[in-house]
């Protein structure tokens, strides 16, 4: 070369590459780990539990790719902990010949000559430099000769790599083989810097670090080579320190007698060394790392070169992995072969988790229920945090953003590569280029194009349609995913304007093997984006199944708790001079076990117990100022309160609030239900058992499905049919809307009931429908002041989130008059609004009616509408029946109906 | 040579004229684009900083809200006698008496108008602005000070407690002085930054006691250094004489304050109280309990000051975002300045998080404070270094500058910032209708200093309980605020039955940024 040549090629200069100490490194490695797992297990322990089971196919997803993730995070963390620092030692027999090898096919000579130049100096006295050139060019015959090299040509390239070495083999007789890809120059020193580690006879090679010389020369040689340095750095330590090292292609010596006991190099892989060490291992040879570097080579300078490379490794690794399964290797060997091979499926785990948002976004649908944001990221945050510090303080900074970003961008050559072996597509054995394109090269990166435009679209959809904090924060998420892949991906759109590693007027171009099946995988990636969205979409419209409550619903949940519970667990009605009734203790309850907050739901429950509980077992209604103002207790509340119990059991494992749920219940089946013709009907408390009393938004199917399913007694049963025979007659048919209050009362022939409205003011006077099917009647009240105000819009919500078709057929059938004039805080029985003021528990009755109904678009509206107005005008009531129309209709948080 | 020529125009002003006609004409080119307004930032530092602080002055000037309640109790006790405030304090408060007695100096300098009882905070607010640049120049580099400055000039939160008759931006301006002075004092070593760092010290715990924080991550700092010197085989004798010196002359100083303190911890463990100011205010749901989100929101706080709790919540819920950013540090290095301020940012931050899951109402950004220069050098120090280059530097410290400005508008004006309270323009009005014989009933108790400075006049009670029937001719104003307080939302409430009960009627209501009066005749 040239003597400015020479000095350009910084393959000729130094090496940064500093080593720590053994036990420093190894100390610090144990420390974060030990770190890292403690934060693992808080994360894990907190997220595989059922409740938090949203969206089954999407959890079970999720929780597959943590899992995979957290085994490669602790297979990291256990490789870097046996780190071991090897130093050069003194060889037995100096004089030891040894073979280099350096194999070449298609890279040109200013790449390949410094690298035979620098052999011939290492081996100089001892060795002798072999150019293995498949591509059969007189250049390279010239090369060989102008440096005493041996030039070997094949009349096929059959074996590729592997062929081309092994039939140097059978031309070669020195005890030694080392290993030179024609791109590593290595240091005159080399062979004295490793021979020694094979004084032990056992010792099949010493494998040493591929170094990137050309890491500043271009942004993906850059992070290519951050990549190496922690391959090379900890997990090549750590590797070696559980004799786990395996063979990476180059900068390698091996013992011929190794090779040969295993028939050279494996020629049906396109990861020849990964195997060959799989073989070496098995067969009872040991391996040894040589941290120092001892040759300094090219790293892939364009994004087509590296997408090339990684294909290559991710399909040989991915191909390697039955072999991995079935080959007779010691566990730790064993485990240390298959992180290192199933690292390349992390592609399949970075889609999913790109693919979550924009599902979310779309559908609605998330993997993980009962819970927030806000909790998921403490759980969440010190795990990956902790992670992330491992990863650089084991790489002592050496890990860059860009090796992070390069690898993510590259998430589809994963998937690819796992398709292709999977379709048992034929791997080629592919060089990867040496020189870099200047150009920008799309094409290579297209599938992750195509993931970046998903996620931007996506997300600029969503924020069009809603800026709330559950939307904002998947759009965040996008922008996280979008943002990584943008960077990953920017290095192939720019142009490069850093100069070629040496001047070469007449490079030689390559592309039919820089050319990717780009079409082919970005269909892949488009349809593993969208194949989750449509089981979402599946799931919700076409089985039923409910989403989990949204970051809405617990956006709304924890709202009134925060606003209207105070730090007693007292829930106080702030708009109405501060008292508390017991309905609302009942409230706080369901919302907090939605909210899975058990330390609320024990505020709440021992206030309300300290406070309202009566000697009977029922909650008295009302206190204000320090004391009981109403001792009568409110059969919703009692209904309700137990309700909450019997879950908080379920969600919590507390069999004690079952017990408490249970007696709860006994008592409003004792004391808060008559017998009319030998059905029970639910009344609106002790006080309004004779007259029958009965406020019809009282009943709650899924209350006493709750119930039912505690104590199996039937009066569960029946008061389910004689509530939603009630109701039925109330409304008739949807004529009406239910009243706020009614009377019960026997008409002959027993055992038909008539139902008035207006419970205080009249006896019934003319049925407004006609006897159901359950033999009982409804009847209006004789009085026009009988409406349906606050209280019957609860009727709606507790409907319309039954599991039994003929109560949200109830529900459903309010609709036509709540869509006609939806929100108004009283109406008369045949739905003419008797007030203007709107109130957003009316509205979130309306939501319910169209839910059941099927008018989910118009449902979601409604409460959104809700979420304004009580934004605007701020109430009790208000914010209660918001969130707890959410939760009951738009998630299972309460527990899920059977067979869902 | 070109690199050479266009770095050496950047050594003195002098030198720029003459030599910038020299370099070849490519060269003045890009000078012209990219050095020439670094170039002016290089050569004359003082005055860009002198230019921040001057902003920074103007805007800490435009005042745009009345005095807050904790504002109050301290023009209250300034208004004593100093031996009599210095009781006070002992009696019922809990902090250390220097922004007192500089507050108690001001007041009989510059009488007591909203401008007057606030000027110490203005002016430390300000002084903040040159401090930051010292700061960052001593840690990392000029850059790093100028942008440093210049968020300090504009950072919300740093504007709103400069308009505060309050200790904190006292307490912001000695934490950052004292980093400086510890710095210079491992540096140099020389017996006058030693002094400054035990004076600056000093002034610092008599400022507020969660000060022992960062001065205790600072004795750590002094640890670290004299270990890796031993480690290096350096002399490290010098570095622990000034240590165990400064420790003696901060004991020495503290001395007197101990009773001081002895006495107010006597007095809030009897009332049961702690740090139980006047509630921030700033709405339970994003800050207050000590939660991941609390975290979050008290860090936005820090940098963007406060907003609604509906953008507090809905900026918290980006916090994915955050994950990129600690992908962004991979690589990244660390020196030991980069070190220390980072531990001055985040230890305080993190030890009050824990202590407030003993007591709730400690995790809130005024009393880490302290830790908010630092966290603005932190961000300065994100822009300058060397990983972005120069373009990308400037155009993400115009980026932040501009969100800082977007969200001190936001911050100063908008009705749903949590913490204002419309209580001036409510008295006003009160004052303005109120009649002989009127009397004005408020709740919560704590509103009583408010309604003394700006309505010393006025016959007013507090609401304690519920009150009795007072049948009467003369009008009743019901001021009121807190409501999402169950206790006072049930006094008000019990008084406005009793009130409309007891022959009034509700003539007026008047509401205003959080704050409504009833009037009843």
């Amino acid at each position: 070369l040239a003597a400015p040549e020479r000095i350009a090629d910084k393959r000729l200069g130094a090496a940064h590459w500093p080593l720590p100490n053994e036990t420093y490194a190894r100390r610090l490695a144990r420390l974060t780990a030990l770190l890292a797992i403690v934060f693992a297990c808080w994360y894990l322990t907190w997220l595989l539990r059922p409740q938090r089971i949203g969206m089954p196919v999407l959890f079970g997803l999720l929780a597959a790719c943590e899992a995979f993730n957290l085994l490669q995070a602790i297979g990291f963390w256990w490789t870097c902990s046996f780190q071991r620092v090897r130093t050069a030692v003194p060889s037995v027999d100096p004089l030891a010949a040894v073979d280099v090898m350096i194999p070449t096919y298609s890279e040109p000579v200013d790449v390949v000559e410094p690298t035979v130049a620098a052999a011939a100096r290492m081996a100089a006295g001892r060795a002798e430099v072999w150019l293995l050139d498949d591509g059969c060019r007189e250049e390279m015959a010239v090369v060989a000769a102008r440096h005493g090299a041996r030039y070997v040509a094949r009349a096929s390239s059959a074996g590729a790599k592997a062929g081309n070495i092994n039939n140097a083999l059978r031309l070669s007789t020195a005890p030694f083989v080392c290993v030179l890809d024609c791109d590593h120059v290595p240091r005159a020193d080399m062979l004295e810097r490793i021979m020694g580690h094979l004084n032990d006879p056992e010792v099949a090679f010493v494998q040493t670090p591929q170094y990137y010389a050309n890491a500043h020369d271009s942004a993906v040689a850059a992070a290519a080579a951050a990549q190496q340095a922690l391959f090379f750095g900890p997990i090549a330590r750590g590797k070696d320190g559980l004799d786990a090292m395996f063979c990476c292609g180059t900068n390698v010596v091996f013992r011929r007698a190794a090779l040969e006991s295993v028939g050279g190099f494996p020629e049906d892989s396109i990861t020849e060394d990964f195997e060959l060490s799989i073989r070496l291992h098995e067969r009872g040879w040991r391996s040894v790392y040589h941290p120092e570097v001892v040759a300094l080579g090219l790293g892939p300078e364009d994004m087509a070169s590296y997408v090339s490379q990684q294909h290559r490794w991710a399909r040989g690794c991915l191909s390697a992995l039955p072999v991995v399964l079935r080959a007779r290797l010691p566990w730790r060997l064993r485990l240390q072969y298959l992180l290192s091979a199933s690292y390349f499926l992390t592609g399949w785990t970075l889609m999913f988790y790109m693919a979550l948002p924009i599902i979310r976004i779309l559908t609605g649908a998330q993997p993980l229920a009962a819970t927030t944001a806000d909790q998921f990221l403490l759980h969440f945050a010190p795990y990956y945090l902790a992670a992330l510090t491992a990863v650089a303080i084991a790489g002592a900074g050496s890990y860059t953003f860009g090796a992070f970003t390069l690898a993510a961008g590259g998430f589809w050559v994963h998937v690819s590569a796992t398709l292709s072996g999977l379709l048992r597509r034929p791997a080629r054995f592919i060089v990867t280029p040496k020189h870099g394109e200047s150009g920008r090269q799309p094409r290579a990166v297209a599938p992750a194009l195509a993931a970046l435009a998903a996620l931007i679209g996506v997300a600029a959809w969503g924020l069009s349609r809603n800026r709330g904090p559950a939307t904002l924060n998947n759009v965040a998420f996008a922008a996280l995913h979008a943002s990584v892949l943008a960077a990953g991906v920017l290095p192939a759109l720019l142009v490069r304007r850093s100069e070629a590693l040496v001047h070469e007027p007449q490079r030689r171009r390559v592309p039919a093997r820089r050319r990717w099946p780009l079409p082919v995988a970005a269909a892949v990636v488009a349809a593993a984006l969208l194949v989750p969205a449509a089981i979402t979409v599946v799931g919700n419209h076409a089985l039923a199944l409910k989403p989990n409550l949204s970051e809405r619903g617990h956006a709304d949940a924890a709202a009134f708790l925060a606003n209207y519970v105070d730090a007693t667990g007292r829930v106080v009605r702030r708009d109405q001079g501060g008292d508390t009734v017991s309905e609302g203790q009942a409230y706080g309850l369901l919302l907090a076990v939605a909210l899975d907050d058990s330390h609320r739901f024990a505020t709440i429950w021992a206030w309300t117990q300290s406070h309202l509980r009566r000697p009977d077992g029922l909650l008295a209604s009302r206190w204000a100022n320090g004391r009981v103002v109403d001792a009568q207790p409110a059969t919703d509340a009692d209904l309700d309160a137990a309700r909450a119990l019997v879950a908080a059991a379920d969600r919590f494992g507390n069999l004690g609030y079952r017990r408490q749920g249970e007696a709860l219940g006994h008592a409003v089946l004792a004391r808060e239900t008559v017998a009319i013709g030998q059905l029970p009907v639910l009344v609106a408390g002790p006080w309004a058992r004779k007259p029958p009393v009965i406020n019809p938004s009282y009943f709650s199917p899924r209350a006493y499905s709750a119930l039912a399913n505690v104590d199996h007694d039937q009066r569960w049963v029946s008061l389910t049919k004689t509530s939603r025979a009630l109701s039925a007659g109330l409304i008739g048919g949807g004529r009406a809307l239910p009243p706020d209050w009614a009377r019960a009362i026997a008409v002959p022939p027993d055992p038909r009931l008539v139902v008035a409205p207006g419970a205080t003011v009249s006896p019934a006077a003319q049925p407004i429908a006609s006897p159901s099917s359950s033999g009982l009647v409804a009847a209006a009240a004789g009085t026009h002041a009988a409406g349906s105000g606050l209280d019957a819009v609860r009727l709606a919500v507790r409907a319309a989130e039954s599991c039994v078709a003929k109560d949200r057929r109830v529900a459903a059938e309010l609709w036509p008059l709540y869509r006609a004039a939806p929100g108004y805080a009283d109406y008369a029985l045949n739905g003419t609004p008797r007030t203007p003021q709107p109130h957003a528990a009316s509205l979130a009755a309306a939501a319910a009616a169209a839910r059941a109904a099927g008018q989910t678009r118009a449902s979601n509206l409604l409460l959104d509408q809700a979420d304004r107005l009580n934004l605007r005008q701020p109430t009790y009531y208000g914010a209660a029946w918001i969130a707890l129309a959410r939760v009951m209709l738009t998630s299972n948080a309460l527990g899920a109906c059977p067979g869902q | 040579m070109a690199e050479a020529r266009s770095h050496s125009i950047e050594t003195t002003a002098g030198e720029f004229a003459l030599r910038s006609r020299l370099i070849p004409r490519l060269d003045r080119g890009v000078a012209a684009s990219w050095l020439r307004p670094l170039t002016w930032t290089r050569t004359h530092p003082w005055l860009v900083v002198g230019t921040f602080a001057l902003v920074g002055l103007v805007l800490r000037l435009l005042l745009a809200r009345g005095i807050w309640v904790d504002e109050a109790i301290s023009v209250r006790q300034a208004h004593m006698p100093l031996g009599a405030m210095l009781q006070d304090l002992r009696r019922t408060d809990n902090h250390p008496p220097l922004y007192f007695l500089i507050l108690w100096g001001a007041v009989r300098l510059g009488g007591y108008s909203e401008l007057a009882v606030r000027m110490p905070s203005i002016i430390a607010g300000t002084a903040l602005v040159p401090a930051l640049f010292l700061t960052g120049r001593e840690l990392f580099d000029r850059r790093t000070g100028l942008v440093a400055a210049a968020f300090g000039a504009c950072a919300p939160l740093v504007v709103w407690y400069s308009q505060e008759a309050r200790m904190y931006a006292l307490f912001m301006l000695l934490a950052t002085l004292a980093v400086w002075a510890q710095v210079h004092a491992i540096r140099d070593g020389r017996v006058r930054w030693w002094v400054a760092y035990a004076g600056l010290t000093i002034a610092l715990l008599y400022t507020h006691y969660f000060s022992v924080i960062p001065v205790g991550v600072q004795q750590l700092a002094f640890a670290a250094v004299a270990w890796r010197r031993a480690h290096h085989g350096e002399p490290i004798a010098p570095l622990l004489i000034g240590c165990a010196l400064t420790w003696l002359a901060v004991t020495l100083a503290l001395l007197p304050m101990a009773p001081f303190v002895a006495q107010q911890v006597a007095h809030d463990q009897a009332v049961g109280t702690g740090f139980s100011e006047a509630p921030g205010g700033a709405g339970a749901p994003p800050g207050s309990a000590a939660s991941s989100y609390a975290l979050l929101t008290n860090f936005v706080w820090a940098l963007w000051g406060y907003h609604s709790d509906t953008t507090m919540i809905r900026v918290g819920a980006l916090w994915p975002l955050g994950m990129l950013a600690a992908l962004a540090l991979l690589g990244r290095r660390r020196s030991a300045t980069l070190l220390l301020t980072i531990a001055l940012a985040i230890v305080p931050v993190l030890l009050l998080m824990l202590a407030s899951m003993s007591k709730q109402s400690l995790f809130d950004v005024r009393y880490f404070s302290g830790a908010i220069p630092m966290l603005l050098l932190l961000c300065a120090r994100g822009l300058t270094s060397g990983a972005l280059r120069r373009r990308s530097a400037l155009l993400g410290t115009t980026a932040m500058l501009a969100s800082m400005l977007f969200a001190l508008g936001d911050e100063q004006l908008s009705a749903s910032n949590p913490r204002k309270y419309d209580l001036r323009g409510a008295l006003a009005q009160i004052q303005a209708e109120a009649r002989p014989g009127d009397t004005v009933l408020y709740a919560p108790d704590y509103l009583q200093d408010v309604i003394t400075y700006y309505t010393p006049r006025l016959h007013a009670t507090p609401l304690e309980g519920p009150i009795q029937h007072e049948p009467g001719h003369n009008g009743v104003f019901l001021l009121t605020s807190f409501l999402d307080q169950a206790p006072v939302a049930t006094a008000v409430g019990s008084a406005k039955w009793v009130l409309e009960h007891s022959g009034r009627r509700l003539v007026h209501t008047d509401r205003r940024t959080k704050i409504i009066t009833w009037e009843y005749r």
